[in-house]
């Protein structure tokens, strides 16, 4: 048979699957008219496609096995397969039957359906579904039976009820119960979940009951001398209730305390309504760095988790018969604690055993106080290192502790399981060494820790030459903390040494490559090199869209970063793109409420600032402002950014008073949170003194406009752009008070920075002779005045909008200089253009400079023109 | 097993990335790794086994990717792959055995093969080294005209895989896979009904 003609008889065949049994002739008839081969083809294949379907239906387990009537199945895993049914001697009763699938009997399998059935037999409690009996159908498959549970998964149950946090408490620690009593027979679940706990109904109670002991495992190999399959490193239970320790897959190291874990997850559920980690985010993310996350990453609180999450949390909330701020309020504090004492990366930090985390729960309900609370050590830690902007990574606290000349400790350290372990280890060791490590205690801020840096990064150079990877993550940490600190010179040379490392030993597309690209990128960045800044953040987006392991969030933040830059480098149009599409797959990833998502807005609000797009802005950065509060608080100096910007966008709009509440804000959160002296200072103080001086207090404005100009002296290097961000409003305060000298050597600097380190064809560059036109001007040097305005014009056409504020002021200079020229003509034209995106106002018109063009025939059809709203 | 195979899979494996069919050329060079061990596994098997007993090729398949992959470094679509040609692998390997059991007339080894436990399309239990040489004749006519089809089959039958491993592994939908299946077990039997003796 030909191809094509295969091709068709199989079109027509699965058609007639499709349709029911008696409308397939006519269709035959139809479709293959006159074509008898092709008919008799089809049908051939329509009548064994139906012995096919015949066969699957014999190859269903006969409807009775032993003493027992098979009545539907219930499910089917990849072995064996459950059904429900009725078992009618030596007692009749519902049971559910589990066999091993046909054909699936070889020994591995044999022997871990052995190990559920002596598992389950092993025990007898209330809330463990029971075994019954055991036995092997005729044709050979071993089955066994066991109480048969109608009931729903936890989880769904609580939901439907709308049980509220403490009804679900009370199931949860009959749960806890089971668990303990498996625990006692030497049992360890190692699968447990929501879907596995179900809830059923005993004498109107509701009554949890554990299934499904298909990957338990003996904490004594009593159950069966053969290897478990399951042991053989295969992937065993499911990855968002999956502990560290099982993640690490080595399976010999699995414990108890493992199932507090999982319990602590199903805890987390039940409260917040969300599992710890992001689902789909954990299965998307790629086998190892699903598994770097269990062990590494740590959860946010229930409480933080339910205020970031919006409507999910709404919902969320009603199905506990409140409301978020309700939910949140009832989980903040000991239930935030309880739950995350068992969810700790290290399971000597979690409680021992089910029934010690059932008693904290217990002692919740009771308003006893509870036994978990936030370690002592670890909380100051982490305090002292927020308020030093560096993060919370255990690098970071080990050199301290290299500094601090422990590396006997350290090297024990570095071989902690997981990052999170090293975290807590180091923070013991430093709760003896370090015990000024007091947030309430104001101490030496940026000097000691630029100290302890610098020494630091002495001893990794020195004494980790044989760890090269652990050399490089120090390094980066070491190199990041520089940068956090705004020493960008100090940063660079730790960072591009960090990724050589890397790139040798990781290879060049490694996601630590890419990663390391980033900061690098942004030590370029401060150090005012955009061109290389540009290169590495390409590189990295390269790196994490090209990976197999891709990270949505990651590539995210890479093209977000790319697009900040394009912002800064003055490509608005790809900046707007690249921020589109880092919001995109950031909300799909992680939700519209993720901090994260608050990142890429507060970045493309300054884009929709330069643009002029200040209403836009607001409403991004008004999104961003909640996300952030709930996440990191109100005094984060991220937080600060984002109020920063709201004044920005305010001003923009022409609200200087209502933008001012904010400055004040942003510059008293950079201030305590940053130093007096940091970079970021500048940004509010300069927009301070714009706004002092709009008040006309012009004493104030011009402290201030030197403030920040000092500040930004001594943190920025000399060609940095960023300083211009001063220059430009100081020399046009100088113009406005006629202190033309002074303003023209701003200008001038500002011109020669921006010529050398952004190029001519910026927006700024094109500002900086904009600035100096306007001088020159208000001079009456019209010449020179419009030769600065013809300059800066082409550039702005090209990058700014084509209702750009800069546009229509520079279009308006240069008609009062050509007007003082004798171009009328030229002046017209200026003015046209202004009109035709609609920013010529008569207050304008009317201006004084313009008198020269009163009575000409073209001008005056303009004034009519705009008189008349046309 | 060595550890250099464990190795050179691992390296394989670990190129085997994209979406859609495994590449032709990493696929070759996994396939004599994998025959290799696959054949030392189905003649232990046969050597301990009672004669007569019936050969799972996919069980087969199962212990050599455990065997021959790190897990921990594997990820799942790794898996797939390595299951895809472990199924040309094991069909390969149970033809050369049937042809070879076929001169000799009588000898050591399986006897019947069960076909991918519960997906066996042919509707019976178990297949003899004959029916499996027609089989394998009618899927090498079938490979002529529809050559994803026959594709599809080998998966399935040969390797175990599922619906959803069959659409990753050749890059198609899941929809396609099962019209794909659907009609293949229907027209191999049809195809098998008018070749076969009976």
């Amino acid at each position: 048979m030909s191809i094509d003609r295969h091709r068709k008889a199989k079109e027509i065949f699965l058609a007639s699957c499709e349709l029911p049994v008696d409308r397939r002739a006519s269709y035959l008839d139809d479709e293959c008219a006159g074509d008898d081969e092709l008919r008799h083809e089809v049908e051939g294949l329509l009548e064994f496609d139906q012995s096919t379907r015949d066969t699957m239906e014999e190859r269903r387990p006969p409807d009775r096995i032993g003493n027992f009537r098979l009545l539907q199945k219930l499910g089917e895993g990849g072995m064996g397969e459950v059904w429900e049914a009725e078992q009618e001697g030596p007692v009749r009763r519902r049971v559910a039957f589990k066999l091993i699938k046909w054909g699936m009997d070889t020994k591995e399998v044999l022997a871990r359906f052995e190990s559920e059935r002596q598992a389950l037999a092993l025990m007898n409690h209330p809330y463990i579904a029971r075994a019954y009996e055991a036995g092997s159908s005729d044709d050979g498959r071993p089955f066994f039976s066991m109480e048969y549970v109608k009931g729903v998964p936890l989880t769904e149950y609580c939901d439907a009820q709308r049980l509220s946090t403490r009804d679900r408490l009370t199931l949860f620690m009959q749960v806890c119960d089971g668990v303990q009593h498996a625990h006692q027979k030497g049992i360890i679940h190692r699968d447990i979940k929501p879907s596995n706990i179900l809830v059923a109904f005993e004498d109107g109670r509701p009554i949890p009951k554990i299934i499904d002991f298909g990957v338990a495992k003996a904490t004594s190999q009593r159950l069966t001398e053969r290897t478990l399959f399951t042991e053989l490193g295969q992937w065993i239970g499911t990855p968002e209730y999956m502990s560290p320790e099982q993640a690490e897959l080595t399976g010999l190291d699995v414990d108890t305390r493992s199932d507090v874990y999982s319990l602590g997850v199903v805890l987390y559920e039940l409260l917040a309504g969300t599992q710890p980690f992001d689902s789909k985010e954990l299965r998307t993310a790629g086998f190892d760095e699903m598994r770097r996350r269990i062990r590494e990453e740590e959860p946010p609180k229930p409480s933080t988790r339910v205020s970031s999450l919006g409507a999910a949390s709404q919902s969320a909330a009603e199905r506990r018969r409140t409301d978020i701020q309700g939910l949140a309020r009832t989980l903040r504090g000991d239930l935030d604690w309880i739950v995350m004492k068992a969810l700790e990366k290290d399971r000597s930090r979690r409680y021992g055993s089910p029934s010690e985390l059932a008693a904290d729960v217990r002692r919740y309900l009771r308003n006893d106080p509870v036994e978990a609370s936030p370690p002592s050590t670890t909380y100051r830690v982490r305090k002292f290192f927020s308020r030093h902007r560096m993060g919370v990574t255990a690098s970071a606290l080990l050199v301290l502790l290299l500094v601090a000349g422990v590396i006997g400790t350290t090297v024990g350290l570095l071989k902690a399981k997981s990052e999170a372990e090293a975290v807590r280890k180091s923070a013991d060791v430093l709760e003896g060494m370090f015990g000024f490590l007091d947030p309430a205690r104001p101490m030496g801020r940026a000097l000691t820790m630029r100290q302890v840096l610098d020494l630091g990064a002495e001893r990794v150079n020195s004494e980790l030459e044989g760890k090269p990877l652990i050399q490089a993550r120090l390094l980066a940490t070491i190199g990041q903390a520089y940068l956090n600190l705004g020493h960008f010179d100090e940063a660079l040379p730790l960072i591009e040494r960090s990724l050589a490392i890397r790139s040798r030993e990781l290879g060049p597309d490694d996601l630590e490559v890419a990663a390391t690209l980033n900061t690098l990128g942004w030590v370029q960045y401060w150090l005012g090199d955009f061109r290389s800044s540009r290169e590495s953040f390409d590189r990295s987006l390269e790196i994490r869209e090209g990976t197999t392991s891709r990270v949505d969030s990651a590539v995210a933040e890479s093209l977000s970063d790319l697009a900040f830059l394009e912002w800064r480098m003055g490509r608005f149009k790809i900046a707007g793109e690249l921020f589109d599409r880092a919001l995109e797959i950031i909300e799909v990833a992680k939700g519209p409420n993720h901090p994260e998502v608050a990142d890429v807005l507060y970045q493309k609000s300054l884009l929709l600032n330069t643009l002029g797009c200040y209403t836009e802005s607001k409403e991004n950065l008004k999104r961003a402002l909640e996300i952030r509060r709930e996440a990191l608080g109100a005094d984060h100096s991220d937080v600060g950014w984002i109020i920063h910007a709201l004044g920005l966008a305010h001003m923009g709009l022409g609200e200087n008073e209502t933008g001012r509440p904010y400055l004040e804000r942003s510059l008293e959160i950079f201030e305590k949170q940053l130093g007096h002296d940091h970079w970021s200072v500048a940004f509010p103080v300069t927009r301070l003194a714009v706004a002092d001086r709009l008040a006309g207090d012009n004493e104030a404005a011009r402290e201030r406009f030197e403030r920040a100009l000092e500040v930004r002296r001594q943190t920025l290097s000399p060609d940095h752009p960023d300083r211009v961000y001063t220059l430009f409003p100081y020399g046009e305060f100088l113009v406005a008070i006629e202190e033309y000298d002074g303003a023209e050597e701003l200008f001038e600097a500002a011109l020669r920075i921006t010529e050398k380190s952004l190029g001519p064809d910026h927006p700024e560059t094109a500002s900086s002779n904009g600035h100096l036109g306007l001088l020159e001007w208000r001079r009456g040097n019209y010449e020179d005045a419009f030769a600065a305005f013809e300059l800066a014009m082409p550039v702005f056409r090209e990058r700014l909008p084509p209702r750009h504020h800069s546009i229509a002021v520079t279009n308006l200079l240069l008609a009062f200089c050509a007007t003082h020229l004798g171009r009328n003509e030229f002046a017209v034209a200026r003015l046209r253009d202004m009109h035709a995106v609609g920013k010529l106002t008569l207050e304008a018109l009317e201006h004084p400079y313009l008198d020269s063009l009163r009575g000409d025939p073209d001008f005056e059809t303009l004034v009519e023109k705009v008189r008349s709203g046309q | 097993m060595t550890g250099n195979s464990k190795t050179r899979v691992m390296e394989i494996i670990s190129g085997l990335s994209g979406p859609g069919e495994v590449d032709r050329t990493t696929a070759e060079d996994l396939f004599p790794v994998v025959y290799d061990e696959l054949r030392r596994l189905a003649k232990g098997y046969m050597s301990r086994e009672t004669p007569g007993h019936t050969l799972q090729p996919t069980a087969l398949v199962h212990e050599a990717y455990l065997k021959l992959v790190d897990q921990t470094r594997a990820d799942w679509k790794g898996k797939t792959h390595f299951y895809a040609v472990g199924a040309k692998v094991m069909r390969r390997l149970l033809v050369d055995h049937a042809r070879e059991r076929g001169a000799l007339k009588r000898g050591a080894g399986w006897q019947c093969v069960t076909l991918s436990g519960a997906l066996d399309p042919l509707g019976g239990e178990v297949l003899d080294p004959e029916q499996l040489l027609d089989l394998n004749a009618a899927l090498e006519e079938l490979a002529e005209i529809d050559e994803r089809e026959a594709r599809v089959v080998t998966l399935r039958f040969f390797g175990g895989l599922t619906v959803e491993q069959v659409a990753e592994a050749l890059g198609v939908s899941k929809r396609t896979v099962e019209n794909d299946w659907r009609h293949a077990q229907a027209w191999l039997r049809l195809r098998l009904s008018e070749a076969g003796p009976s």
